[in-house]
């Protein structure tokens, strides 16, 4: 019995490895982020023009600055999750949190390498020790430290819960990134959207594709983060899917029931 | 690298990140 509910549980964890029905659902957000990628990459590439300073490497902006975007959308996420996983100590939230997390560490790494390229174009260095390109380093490590934690062998309620410490703690460095430019003296440019004066600073071919572009990265993401917390989730019942979970909840209870041991006199 | 040049790699590299994301979605793991 306790061999067959294993089994149970082992052949439940192996196919939800693989798509399924299920794994559909998140097809038609993909679709929808793909087309609109694809209207940002004509935008951006074919109908906006080349800035009048820079010239054609300013391109770079319609992907710089929807990966910033979406890793502090993604950090924002991180930073909630781990409060509910401290609170209420979910599995679901700790899953979405490492999901954000995980697209929140690979935009800031896009970034930081779009970064390093448009700069080199206009300010002919890859890197400065500036306070923008140094918090925005920082803000990497720091999330990458989340993951590292996630990762931490243990326990899983408390992995799960020091993890949620640092997820709740690093979002402190989201808004000193986005200040570091008014904060400091910076090479970097001011904001060119979230500016006080809520004027963009930008012509309106340029602005549609940039808005476009930030569209698609959101949407992205969005697809990301439901499609990888299920996969996640899914593999955490490992030992534990909704099928296996009820295998596994069976399982002791027959043991209990045939053990010489432990079973009731 | 300058003009087109920089612009095909940045994209490329854009690429290439989400497509890694993709992949990401695709494993499982041993994780809690």
């Amino acid at each position: 019995m306790r061999d067959s509910a294993h089994l149970s549980a082992h052949l439940s964890a192996h196919l939800s490895a693989h798509p399924t029905p299920r794994d559909r659902r998140g097809v038609p957000l993909g679709l929808l982020a793909s087309a609109t990628a694809l209207v940002a990459a004509l935008l951006a590439l074919v109908v906006a023009p080349p800035d009048a300073l820079q010239g054609q490497a300013q391109r770079l902006m319609y992907v710089h600055v929807p990966s910033a975007w979406t890793a502090f959308l993604a950090f924002g996420v991180v930073s909630v999750t781990s409060l509910a996983t401290l609170v209420t100590d979910g599995r679901r939230a700790a899953a979405v949190g490492q999901a954000a997390a995980e697209l929140g560490v690979a935009m800031t790494g896009l970034t930081l390498a779009e970064g390093s390229m448009w700069g080199h174009s206009a300010w002919g260095a890859w890197w400065a020790w500036d306070p923008r390109l140094v918090s925005t380093a920082l803000l990497f490590l720091l999330y990458v430290g989340y993951l590292a934690a996630r990762a931490l062998p243990g326990d899983p309620r408390r992995v799960r819960r020091r993890a949620a410490v640092v997820g709740a703690c690093a979002f402190v460095q989201v808004p000193v990134v986005h200040f570091s430019v008014l904060w400091w003296r910076s090479l970097h440019q001011p904001p060119t959207l979230l500016r006080p004066e809520l004027s963009a600073p930008i012509a309106a071919s340029m602005l549609v594709a940039l808005l476009v572009s930030l569209l698609a990265f959101s949407l992205g993401g969005l697809w990301y983060v439901r499609r990888r917390s299920a996969a996640l989730l899914g593999s955490a019942a490992g030992h534990r899917s909704p099928a296996a979970e009820g295998a596994a909840v069976e399982a002791p209870a027959r043991e209990l029931a045939t053990s010489p041991v432990r079973g009731p006199a | 690298m300058t003009g087109w040049v920089v612009v095909w790699v940045g994209y490329g590299a854009a690429a290439a990140v989400w497509v890694g994301l993709l992949l990401l979605t695709r494993r499982g793991g041993d994780r809690r």
